[in-house]
């Protein structure tokens, strides 16, 4: 009976002495490797929702359906999978709501009429392409949006994201802008300065390149000073 | 190269040694029984990635090394883990000699890949783990056993991250120890046993990842069916 626990012992020992764990070597950074994503602040503060959480999108529903389907099933759905394909533990996903009341960000022509009371935290007026928030007075929070009167009811919506309304027939355009601001939503607070990323100012892709890459994980792994 | 030989060769002497051992003793009877094992319990298991996601000194070069509050940032090391989830084996046993059995043991796991970093934990994505080993049991003593065996195992998932290009299999190595007892009419057993295997995905491996190894531990009760009085 010794002998056999001894035996069982040692096997046991073998087993957790062989456990290195699989690991994933670091290397010097290179053309690959992140760019800043802070917001140009003083001092730079780090935003980005909390990890494993599920990013509920509203697409605003204008008078013309096809335009709405454009801007869900052509411009957001594949930036949404594009992005949640760049990292490896699901640090985040996108998911459509029907649901104001549940929603994290609101999804918009730049043309269409918004469903918020946008007065104290407005996007800019035009054909823009823009992500926009306001942070609370304590500067740690996003300021979530009101519904528009008279119910004024507070709503979790914490971003807008505009596409230019103009773009409803360039739908490759579009869905560049749409990658590139579904950036800002995740939390890249600045642009890229090569040509080849996704944050570039002007973007030419709709892909993520390494560098967007890095970047998106390097930031789900960083304390942020700004959560939702 | 060196290493898949190793493996390759003590593959095959395991199985050598197996199929000498799984000959009975000329003129016994042993072989003639079958008993069969229905085991039901839960698993846990080691670290399958461990990712520290980048240096330290990328924050200072990007500006960001302090938060709002002026209290250094360090990039947060990720790991992600097989969590705690039942297993249900199967298995099938004959005695080829005195207290030596030869056994082989199917079992399923049903789990979630799950992450941790810096305080933060979050689910990643729903796993299959299916084993299948041959190896043999030992009677150490009255009631008490001992068994070894080697197989292959899988990791099943969606097609996302880790998995993106399909499920992985590895040999695995296993060992354990356990007791029966009857009750009523029914043998019952209760078994600890303990799984090593190596690990690494395609896109583990893409993203400059280091194969390692994963041990698996289980509880297991379960129900002895058959072998008359051979068991």
């Amino acid at each position: 009976m010794m002998a056999a626990a001894r035996l069982l012992a040692l096997f046991l020992w073998l087993f957790t002495a062989a456990c290195d764990s699989p690991s994933i070597v670091l290397h010097s950074p290179s053309d690959e490797a992140a760019y800043r994503f802070a917001l140009n602040t003083t001092p730079p503060l780090v935003y980005r929702w909390n990890t494993g959480q599920t990013i509920h999108v509203y697409v605003v529903e204008g008078d013309d359906p096809l335009r709405t389907r454009i801007l869900r099933d052509s411009v957001f759905l594949p930036a949404a999978s594009a992005w949640e394909a760049a990292v490896l533990y699901r640090e985040f996903r996108f998911g459509l709501t029907d649901r104001l009341d549940e929603a994290d960000v609101l999804l918009a022509w730049s043309d269409e009429d918004l469903p918020l009371d946008v007065d104290d935290c407005a996007p800019p007026p035009g054909d823009v392409n823009v992500t926009v928030f306001c942070l609370s007075d304590e500067m740690d929070r996003l300021r979530p949006y009101r519904v528009q009167a008279p119910d004024t009811a507070l709503t979790s919506v914490r971003m807008i994201v505009l596409i230019r309304g103009t773009l409803s027939s360039d739908v490759a355009h579009a869905r560049r802008l749409g990658a590139h601001e579904l950036g800002h939503v995740l939390g890249i607070g600045g642009h890229s300065s090569n040509s080849a990323d996704v944050m570039f100012a002007s973007p030419a892709t709709d892909t993520p390149s390494a560098a967007d890459i890095a970047t998106v994980r390097l930031l789900y792994h960083t304390t942020p000073d700004i959560l939702p | 190269m060196r290493r898949r030989l190793i493996r390759y060769l003590s593959t095959q002497c395991v199985l050598a040694l197996w199929l000498v051992l799984s000959w009975p003793a000329p003129g016994s009877l042993y072989g003639q029984a079958i008993v069969f094992e229905v085991r039901g319990g839960v698993v846990a298991s080691s670290r399958l990635v461990v990712d520290p996601v980048a240096m330290d000194g990328e924050l200072s070069r990007l500006d960001v090394a302090m938060d709002a509050s002026g209290a250094q940032r360090t990039v947060r090391e990720v790991t992600a883990s097989a969590l705690p989830g039942p297993l249900v084996m199967a298995g099938v046993r004959t005695e080829t000699r005195a207290g030596l059995w030869l056994e082989s043991t199917a079992g399923w796991t049903y789990s979630d890949l799950g992450a941790r970093g810096g305080g933060e934990s979050w689910l990643i994505q729903t796993l299959h783990i299916t084993h299948l080993t041959a190896g043999v049991r030992l009677e150490a003593a009255e009631r008490f056993h001992l068994r070894g065996g080697l197989g292959r195992i899988r990791y099943g998932s969606e097609r996302y991250g880790l998995f993106a290009q399909g499920p992985v299999t590895a040999t695995v190595l296993e060992a354990g120890a356990g007791t029966e007892w009857t009750s009523g009419a029914v043998l019952l057993s209760l078994d600890l046993l303990g799984q090593v295997h190596s690990f690494g995905t395609p896109v583990f491996r893409l993203e400059r990842g280091v194969d390692g190894n994963v041990f698996r531990l289980a509880l297991t009760a379960g129900v002895v069916l058959g072998g008359g009085d051979n068991r």
